[in-house]
């Protein structure tokens, strides 16, 4: 191409993209005359090109992503906890399969091993990783293929081992072996008894496609990564936040088989799986997908899903002729019927499977807190509304009459009542508040605060900008009301991870403020505060302790020395100075913090607990062990108080005391510990979790310092391979595992077997920390004595 | 030695003045920065905190580069240039992907039916868009600068506008041609 002849195909393109059917034509008729090839280069340009901006932001996120959060790792060869990887099966957006094999001395099993990829998880996913895997291990039933075992890898990744399945996609399957229409139901009926006995067992999956129903060379229809894609998906719903991350959720789901409700964002129940059922037994039936997309554009997968009617599966079958005519009669009737009515769009007109008094308590708690943070946010805006008593009442009138009129159905009892009542409530601020622009802008105001609660931060945003815009607009720009809205929508902006216009807002916001309120209002003490915690997040610290030093000052001074908030600014303040390893202030800070909110918030409130903890922890960074003590027993007093008998958090607080009492002597007292936080590591994450290992490591240490070597044996042992299992043979708390147990049994005067496990030991510390280190050095010492023991 | 952030800004001059030697400087310093803070954007545990790579380039680059130095004219500038940085990063890094995958061998298939452009080999994708980048700059070098800056860089049509001293109208038209002529060279054409 010359840049002559592009510059003339760029100068048509142009002109011809703003015109549109016989316009165009005439145009192009009249602009290339006989130069053909101009008119098909132009033509075939104008056909691509739509508004489709998304299209290289993919490729460029993509591979950023592959950039940023590490490769999808080769992992073939490998081991994965006590699984060789032997090789690939797939990979989709969210996680790498691999087909591995148990080596156990006794058996050989094939499975194949989900490994989640990097930068698709956060820390709060782990930990809900941990607490559902027990239950999706539960879920026994001959045609879902069993979730074997998960843990993390090594470098912190969680996968799960599933039963290796060697079959087809049904539909394939179906095709192959030339089924007829009976004989496809049949297969169907034991796919849809499946999902029921999930059901019954609460579990959703959520993304129950063709690929994920496989059938054996036996005709075994197997369903596999049963609620694998609910522990990958956000809590609460998607966010739709940027547009990069909306195409990172579309990868979760599968359009052609997706609910109106999931490409909504909405909460899924057990009626979108019987969605993407019916979706499956339309595509079994006639051989075509139930929605059908003109591209993959959002607009057009919304449009499609949402909105667009489903052609029945008979005429669907009809068209093709020949054959399927016949068949096509089959379908007419009851079957028709069936399948459009799990194509319902509506999620409780779908038939449903479910017990409904299980999901009805999920429900109503939802709808409870809600209603508690509406009333909470309600009584502040009613004050700030400015204290007229019949302004608060349009408010809760205006409430009142949003939630009697979307009391829960019986039938949904599911979360998306909860969600409609706000879409409900946003939209009513429109129609019906127009003429008090004030209210409407406090309405705005308030839900824009309830959405970001909610983590719905594209609903939010609209919301807290127009806030802003009306207030604006009706008090001035000079309006602490303006203000304040500028506050929240920095909260929210922050959120999205945009620091640099946050700033911006909150530096607005500080600024109308205090003009408005004076420098020593509370609510200028709230924007410093959260002005200061976002410079303490981009590692500002001098300006984000300036910040959090005005703020406490100020809550101090206007609220009352001995107030919650004095005590958040307290913690907050005491963060940053921990930060910049300012340990003795910081200390002094947590203390006094801790000590307002016991008195405020009451001595087993679980915001104390977290101090105590903050405070135990600093402790022992600065060296000082037997200070620390008193802080982690109050802590796993009131843990075990606010959490109950069972909670991770629980055995952590337990094990973090145990080790405390153990380095100050006190073995008779840490071993009951120990075993508590074991015993319940074990119930709660299963016996090869690397916590759990940890916590056997533990008790075998100090039952070895208790000298009673023959009872720490085989609990080391077990340690050891939960170890491996957990993290690999080659980490180095393997290699610390190992060199103890050496010592156990060096100890009990087996140097022999002692021996090899030693030097494995001491090798693979030396590797990770060098010769230097203080567990080098120790395993070192253990070889060393046994050595010279022996000579 | 981590250089100092004079240092980094130097060393992106020198690159955008075409001296190579500055690239192989640049690198890994971006590489680490990402790294760390994707990192840390992963620790956080209020929601919504995990930030996008986009936005995480972006907060790199603001981190390494000390913009206030004159080598560059305007903010605008400044993520021009780090927006080709950006697409020769991303490059050398899918550039080592593909080879790595030979070495390894392994056979992959596409497991879900998701949409095709988000989906199958990142790495060759890249590689296939860089390559029809450098084919695009040969006869229209703008369009080339366009779409860097908008895709690699993540730029607003109005940054987009000021680093290249034109009007917003014009960089929407050209996008959309530049679209057009990349999609169909890459065969992403419906």
């Amino acid at each position: 191409m010359t840049p002559e002849r592009w510059k003339q195909i760029e100068r048509v393109f142009t002109a011809a993209a703003e015109l549109h059917g016989d316009k165009r034509v005439a145009y192009l008729d009249e602009a290339c005359g006989d130069d053909m090839v101009l008119r098909q280069e132009v033509e075939s340009l104008l056909n691509d090109s739509g508004d489709d901006e998304s299209a290289f932001a993919t490729i460029v996120v993509n591979a950023a992503e592959s950039l940023v959060y590490g490769e999808r790792k080769g992992l073939i060869g490998s081991r994965i906890g006590p699984y060789r990887v032997t090789g690939s099966i797939g990979h989709g957006g969210m996680a790498e399969v691999y087909m591995a094999v148990r080596d156990d001395e006794e058996f050989q099993q094939v499975v194949a091993i989900k490994v989640v990829r990097r930068g698709m998880v956060n820390d709060a996913m782990l930990v809900r990783f941990r607490h559902e895997r027990q239950i999706l291990a539960s879920l026994n039933n001959p045609n879902i293929a069993r979730l074997l075992d998960g843990g993390t890898t090594d470098d912190g990744m969680p996968f799960f081992v599933m039963e290796y399945i060697d079959g087809l996609p049904i539909t394939e399957y179906a095709e192959a072996n030339g089924l007829g229409v009976n004989e496809r139901l049949r297969l169907f009926r034991h796919v849809t008894s499946a999902v029921q006995h999930a059901h019954r067992n609460l579990i959703v999956h959520r993304d129950l496609k063709p690929s994920n129903i496989l059938v054996t060379a036996d005709g075994v229809p197997k369903l596999l990564d049963f609620g694998i894609a609910k522990l990958l998906a956000p809590p609460i719903s998607p966010v739709a936040v940027t547009l990069a991350q909306t195409m990172t959720e579309m990868r979760l789901m599968t359009p052609m088989y997706a609910s109106p409700e999931q490409v909504r964002g909405e909460p899924v129940t057990t009626s979108t799986d019987v969605y993407a059922l019916g979706a499956v037994l339309y595509e079994l039936l006639t051989g075509e997908v139930a929605h059908r997309f003109r591209d993959t554009s959002m607009v057009e997968i919304e449009r499609v899903v949402c909105e667009a009617e489903i052609e029945r599966p008979s005429a669907a079958l009809a068209r093709n002729g020949g054959q399927s005519v016949r068949r096509s009669r089959m379908l007419e009737g009851d079957i028709d019927n069936i399948v459009l009515t799990a194509l319902r769009k509506e999620p409780e007109r779908r038939y449903e499977s479910v017990r409904r008094h299980r999901l009805a308590v999920a429900a109503a708690s939802l709808v409870a807190l809600l209603l508690v943070a509406f009333s909470v946010m309600m009584a502040m805006q009613a004050a700030r509304i400015g204290r007229e008593r019949d302004r608060a009442n349009e408010v809760t009138k205006f409430l009142v009459e949003l939630f009697e009129d979307s009391s829960p159905s019986e039938a949904r009892g599911n979360s998306v009542t909860a969600r409609e009542i706000l879409d409900k409530g946003a939209a009513r601020i429109d129609t019906e508040l127009g003429d008090q622009p004030e209210l409407q802008a406090a309405m705005m105001d308030t839900m824009g605060r309830v959405y970001r609660s909610l983590g719905l931060y594209s609903s939010a945003r609209p919301l807290l900008e127009r806030a802003v815009e009306l207030r604006r607009a009706t008090l001035g720009g000079a309006h602490p009301d303006v203000g304040a809205s500028l506050h929240q929508l920095a909260v929210l902006t922050a959120y999205q991870g945009d620091r640099e216009t946050a700033e911006r807002l909150y530096r607005e916001a500080l600024e109308i403020r205090s003009t408005a309120l004076g420098d020593r209002h509370p609510d200028v003490a709230e924007t410093y505060s959260d002005l200061g915690e976002l410079m303490r997040n981009v590692d500002r610290l001098d300006e984000s302790e300036e910040l959090a030093r005005k703020a406490l000052d100020i809550r101090r001074d206007v609220m009352g020395e001995r107030t919650a908030e004095v005590a958040f600014s307290l913690n907050n303040l005491a963060a940053v100075l921990d930060d910049k390893d300012q340990d003795e202030e910081a200390m002094r800070l947590f203390l006094e913090a801790l000590e307002i909110k016991r008195e405020v918030l009451g001595p087993d409130h679980p915001s104390v607990a977290n101090t105590l903890n903050n405070i135990a922890v600093l402790y022992r960074n600065m060296g000082q062990d037997k200070a620390a003590l008193p802080f982690d027993r109050e802590a796993v007093a009131i843990r075990r108080k606010v959490l109950g008998a069972e909670h991770p958090d629980l055995a952590v607080s337990l094990n973090n005391l145990a080790i405390a009492l153990k380095e100050q002597g006190e073995l008779d007292e840490a071993e009951p510990l120990f075993r508590e936080a074991l015993a319940m590591k074990l119930k709660l994450l299963g016996p090869t979790h690397q916590s759990t290992a940890n916590g056997y490591y533990s008790l075998a240490d100090l039952l070895a310092a208790k000298g009673d070597y023959a009872a720490a044996e085989p609990i080391y042992r077990e340690s050891l391979a939960a170890t491996i299992a957990s993290l690999s043979a080659t980490h180095w708390r393997t290699a610390l595992v190992r060199s103890a147990l050496g010592h156990c049994l060096a100890k009990l005067g087996r140097p022999a077997e002692a021996l090899p496990l030693l030097e494995a030991g001491v090798a693979g510390l030396r590797a990770e920390f060098g010769a230097n280190h203080d567990r080098t050095k120790k395993a070192a010492g253990f070889l060393t004595e046994l050595k010279s023991g022996r000579g | 030695m981590r250089p100092s952030s004079n240092q980094v800004t130097q060393l992106l001059a020198d690159w955008n003045r075409g001296e190579t030697g500055a690239l192989e400087r640049l690198m890994p310093v971006v590489y680490d920065e990402l790294r760390r803070l994707a990192a840390k954007s992963l620790r956080s545990e209020k929601p919504g905190h995990t930030l996008q790579p986009t936005a995480l380039i972006h907060e790199a680059y603001l981190r390494l580069v000390d913009q206030r130095l004159p080598v560059f004219e305007s903010r605008a500038h400044f993520f021009g240039v780090a927006s080709r940085l950006m697409r020769q990063v991303l490059v050398d890094h899918a550039r080592a992907r593909v080879a790595a995958k030979r070495g390894a061998g392994g056979v992959k298939i596409a497991l879900d039916d998701a949409p095709e452009l988000a989906s199958d080999d990142d790495a060759a994708g890249l590689l296939a868009l860089d390559e029809a980048l450098t084919r695009l700059a040969e006869f229209d070098e703008r369009k080339c600068r366009i779409v860097e800056m908008r895709s690699f860089g993540g730029m607003s049509v109005e940054d987009v506008a000021l680093a290249l001293g034109v009007s917003e109208p014009t960089i929407k038209r050209e996008t959309r041609l530049a679209q057009a002529w990349l999609k169909r060279e890459l065969g992403m054409a419906q």
